[in-house]
């Protein structure tokens, strides 16, 4: 029989308003193996934690039980308290009788026999913990970035600059994802090409970053500390090192100003062969094999325009994908947002009338480098009354988005201060749900707008409509309770932020869960917002949820100095509570290996039997609840464990 | 006869408007889909009843949809009320087993009960299914500019109904079948204000929203408004009587359907509407000797 220690924590008043501590203490002192049972104020204070070791140590306990908060708060807390004075951290058990009963519960007499019970079970489960160890794992020390936005590439100079070997890796031919689009950032109006391009050159010219632009991984396998990585290069038919990016084939392509541009947002057109922006990074020149004549159709006139004008022979047009293989320590997911799909809300007409054009479109017209060459001109004209519609396809649950994506309502504003800028004349409406303008010198920024001219009514529009080649919005003022309509000439569907749905793939590779918005999930929404519950992996920018520059660049930073940290040790600790087959039991039927969401079975051909690794078993339990032999146990919550806790709340 | 549907008349379509019956029953016979009667009683109104005493209507709504459920027959509506009232019913029942329970529990009263087996359907949503041979029925090409109207029950809540109601074509597509177009016009798709009692309870509101939505019609010249729901229809033609501002004839799909297959207008029942049919009339047969 062990000798277990049993502390009971006061919480202040959180535990001891609605337990009488003082009884739990004489009850659980009546059990056998108790040696000793102790209350105090604040068991994670200083003192309290003092007490556990000295008494640890005077009655030479085996097991220690803390009867406090929720184990996610202070189990670690308390597991480094009695490894100090030589206990398995592993003989530590901790019962919640804050959360799962203090808290919950107002009948102090029946939430006292709770605690009782709770605590009972606790010492049940003490008696049965056995001593495990942790296994090193030596680390890799690079990283891997995936997505080359701001987001990436703040996250892989941070890293690089502390001296790691970095892998961005971009699926488009250029880094510098959205905010490359974008004109003016709110609510200072810097140019964002301005800001971003000096950033996308340190990424190109930094020594410890390998750039892998116009890829994709391919397959991520391996666990924290040594990950290994495919990523397949997809050809670019042009020669990356011979390349000088002079832009000669781009002009002399056949297919100049056919092509839809997608940096333009379809609003302006390239050639076959292109760079997607001038300021691209890095500015070598790619083949789009759908629109190429050559590699569609094998001939381009006499002989390809291209090969003809580039003095240093750069175009190849058998290039291939290309798989590379390495391995990195730590990986940033920062794959980003897709715009809203404007045609999800039919009502406001997108397909229907030219006029009608996304934020990120008008993004483009305002651009110097944009379709327009900056100036305001839709479809032919200037426009002068202008409507802006907020939150298309976000706070709206009939398109799924119940979540709010917190950069319209900014860059709405940022827009029409543009508009009226360039075009004094212009009436501008904004239709508005509620304004959220939070952020650092936001409202300030709203306000100016507002005395600038421009009009706020709240109330969303219901629907935009033609009528003999006039558009008309139709929406409810909510203030003044009534409905109205205005013509427009032209219309700015304030769209929100999606998941990418390329960032699926990425997310299946690395087991990542998403929320229910679609995004992918952090391992806590406020204390560990740059983790992921997959040890090695990390989220920065929008692929974690909506956010605007400042926090995507305050997130990535965030992400880069976990990744930091990870990569400056040496080795890496695993959890020993994982899941251990007994091969003499295991009769090889491989129901665990189905179930595991982790890939973590490998099933052994020459035994015939199961095998973990224990570098990606997680210890989620599925296999040893399932395995219908009875033989994976799963450490510390074994079965006996468990079920001599259950019957003593019982 | 392959197809067959147990046939929800309504109590307007019933007792106001016999074309609008008559039609279907016409319409459906040449289609060659069976339709087979049943003792049905009011759906009760979504609005009106399901507002004031949902537990009652969700019993009698429940009592309406059973009467065929063990021939295997699903219920057809001609009225976008009564597919309200059914559909919103059957999609409680199937969703919540409590209140399934419940229902059952006041059915057993009179011995009987419902399973969910079958479910509510719109004669729109059959039709779309036969436009190859509505084509081939048609006998005139009609050649109206008509105002269609969807109908709110028909179309919402979205959640349950799965249409687009913020910009649907199918009502639009069918009246194309007969050589129709169909118009648009400022706020198609607005409420008749008839629906949710406010035809009973506030009749002046009802009538200065049916005011606007005919004085939109009327702004874009249409010869007609197509209808696929019976209480929508009443709302439209009596109306315009009591308003005495415009004069556009008020026709259900299937009225139009029966005028394309050379049906007479007096068999549509078509001279019991308030609002005149003859200019319709005139031009069908205009169309019938071209």
């Amino acid at each position: 029989m062990k000798d277990i220690g049993v502390f009971i924590c006061h919480c202040g008043v959180n535990i001891s308003n609605t337990v009488d501590v003082k009884k739990v203490i004489e009850e659980i002192s009546k059990i056998q193996n108790v040696a000793i049972c102790k209350d105090y104020q604040y068991m994670c204070s200083d003192p309290g934690q003092e007490m556990i070791k000295r008494s640890i140590k005077e009655h030479d306990l085996d097991a220690v039980v803390v009867a406090a908060c929720s184990p996610r708060m202070h189990e670690p807390t308390f597991r480094a308290t009695v490894s100090d004075v030589g206990m398995n951290p592993y003989c530590f058990e901790m019962s919640n009788i804050r959360e799962q009963c203090s808290w919950v519960h107002t009948d102090k007499e029946k939430a006292t026999e709770k605690a009782i019970d709770l605590v009972k079970g606790a010492v049940a489960r003490a008696q049965l913990l056995e001593p495990l160890q942790s296994e090193g794992f030596p680390v890799v020390p690079s990283a891997l970035v995936i997505g080359g936005g701001i987001a990436g590439i703040q996250t892989a100079l941070d890293i690089a600059n502390s001296g790691y070997k970095v892998y961005l890796v971009e699926k488009e031919p250029s880094i510098g994802g959205h905010m490359a689009q974008f004109d003016k950032t709110f609510p200072t109006l810097d140019c964002a090409a301005c800001i971003l391009t000096p950033k996308m050159v340190d990424v190109a010219r930094h020594p410890k970053i390998e750039l892998l632009t116009h890829s994709e991984v391919e397959s991520i396998e391996g666990s924290v500390g040594n990950f290994i990585v495919n990523v397949k290069k997809k050809p670019r038919y042009v020669d990356m090192d011979k390349c000088t990016g002079c832009g000669n084939c781009a002009v002399n392509c056949r297919l100049v100003g056919k092509i839809s541009s997608e940096f333009d947002m379809g609003l302006a057109k390239r050639s076959a062969i292109y760079v997607p922006f001038p300021q691209a990074v890095p500015l070598k020149y790619t083949i789009d094999p759908d629109a190429c004549l050559f590699l569609k159709h094998g001939r381009c006139g006499k002989s390809p325009k291209c090969v003809d004008v580039c003095t240093t022979d750069a175009i190849n047009f058998n290039d291939e994908p290309k798989t590379i293989e390495f391995n990195v320590g730590a990986i940033v997911v920062a794959t980003g947002y897709r715009e809203f799909t404007a045609e999800r809300k039919p009502e406001f007409g997108y397909d229907l009338y030219p006029n009608v054009m996304t934020g990120l479109e008008l993004e483009r017209i305002f651009a110097p480098s944009g379709p327009t060459g900056g100036k305001p001109i839709i479809n032919g004209k200037v426009p002068k009354k202008i409507v802006f519609i907020s939150c298309v396809g976000s706070r709206d649950k009939k398109v799924g988005h119940p979540y709010c994506s917190r950069v319209c309502c900014m860059y709405i504003a940022k827009q029409a201060h543009l508009l009226k800028e360039k075009i004094p004349d212009s009436d501008i409406t904004v239709m508005y749900t509620d304004m959220r303008s939070f952020g650092k010198g936001y409202e300030e920024f709203y306000e100016r707008v507002q005395k600038e001219g421009v009009k706020y009514r709240r109330g969303n529009a219901s629907e935009v409509y033609g009528n003999d080649g006039k558009t008309y919005v139709r929406a409810e003022d909510t203030l003044l309770g009534i409905p109205y309509e205005l013509e427009a000439d032209l219309i700015v569907l304030g769209t929100g932020l999606e998941p990418d749905p390329n960032a699926g793939d990425v997310g299946k590779m690395l087991h990542l869960s998403l929320s229910s918005d679609g995004f992918f999930l952090e391992a806590h929404p406020k204390l560990r917002p740059v983790d992921t519950v997959i040890d090695g992996v990390f989220l920065a920018g929008t692929a974690q949820g909506p956010k605007d520059i400042p926090d995507t660049v305050a997130q990535a930073s965030g992400a880069a100095s976990h990744v930091v940290n990870l990569l400056s040790k040496k080795e890496v600790l695993s959890e020993p509570t994982i899941a251990v087959v007994n091969e003499d039991m295991c009769v090889g039927c491989k129901t665990c290996m189905l179930l595991c969401p982790y890939d973590a079975h490998e099933f052994d051909e020459d035994k015939g039997v199961m095998k973990i690794n224990t570098a990606l078993c997680k210890g989620c339990g599925s296999c040893s609840a399932a395995c219908p032999s009875g033989s994976i146990k799963m450490n510390h919550f074994t079965k006996d464990q468990i079920v001599a806790q259950i019957l003593e709340v019982l | 006869m392959d197809e067959e549907y147990a046939f929800f008349p309504g109590c307007i379509a019933k007792n106001v408007y016999p074309g609008i019956e008559k039609a279907t029953r016409i319409v459906f016979e040449k289609l060659e889909i069976g339709l087979r009667d049943y003792e049905y009683s009011c759906c009760p109104p979504p609005g009106v009843m399901a507002c004031y005493d949902k537990p009652s209507w969700l019993v009698i709504g429940a009592r309406n949809l059973l009467q065929s459920e063990k021939d295997g027959l699903n219920p057809m509506t001609i009225c976008a009320g009564c597919y309200g009232t059914l559909h919103n019913v059957w999609y409680a029942l199937k969703n919540d087993p409590a209140l399934m329970d419940y229902v059952n529990e006041n059915l057993s009263k009179i011995d009987l009960k419902y399973e969910g087996k079958n479910h509510p359907i719109h004669f729109l949503d059959i039709l779309k299914d036969h436009k190859e041979k509505i084509a081939e029925l048609k006998e005139l090409d009609l050649g109206l500019n008509v105002a269609v109207h969807y109908g709110c029950h028909y179309l919402k809540p979205t959640s349950v109904t799965g249409e687009n109601s913020e910009r649907p074509t199918l009502l639009d597509e069918m009246v194309e079948l007969v050589g129709c177009k169909a118009v648009p016009f400022k706020d198609r798709l607005s409420c008749c204000g008839a629906g949710g009692g406010v035809m009973s309870g506030e009749p002046d509101v009802s009538l200065k929203i049916v005011n606007t939505k005919l004085n939109n019609m009327k702004a874009a010249n249409v010869d007609a408004i197509v209808d696929i729901c019976s209480f929508c229809h009443m709302q439209f033609d009596q109306s315009q009587k009591k308003l005495g501002t415009t004069e556009i004839p008020v026709l259900h799909l299937n009225q139009l359907y029966g005028l394309a297959f050379g049906i007479r207008p007096k068999h549509l029942a078509m001279h019991t509407h308030l609002v005149s049919t003859r200019d319709i009339v005139k031009k069908v047969k205009a169309a019938k000797k071209g």
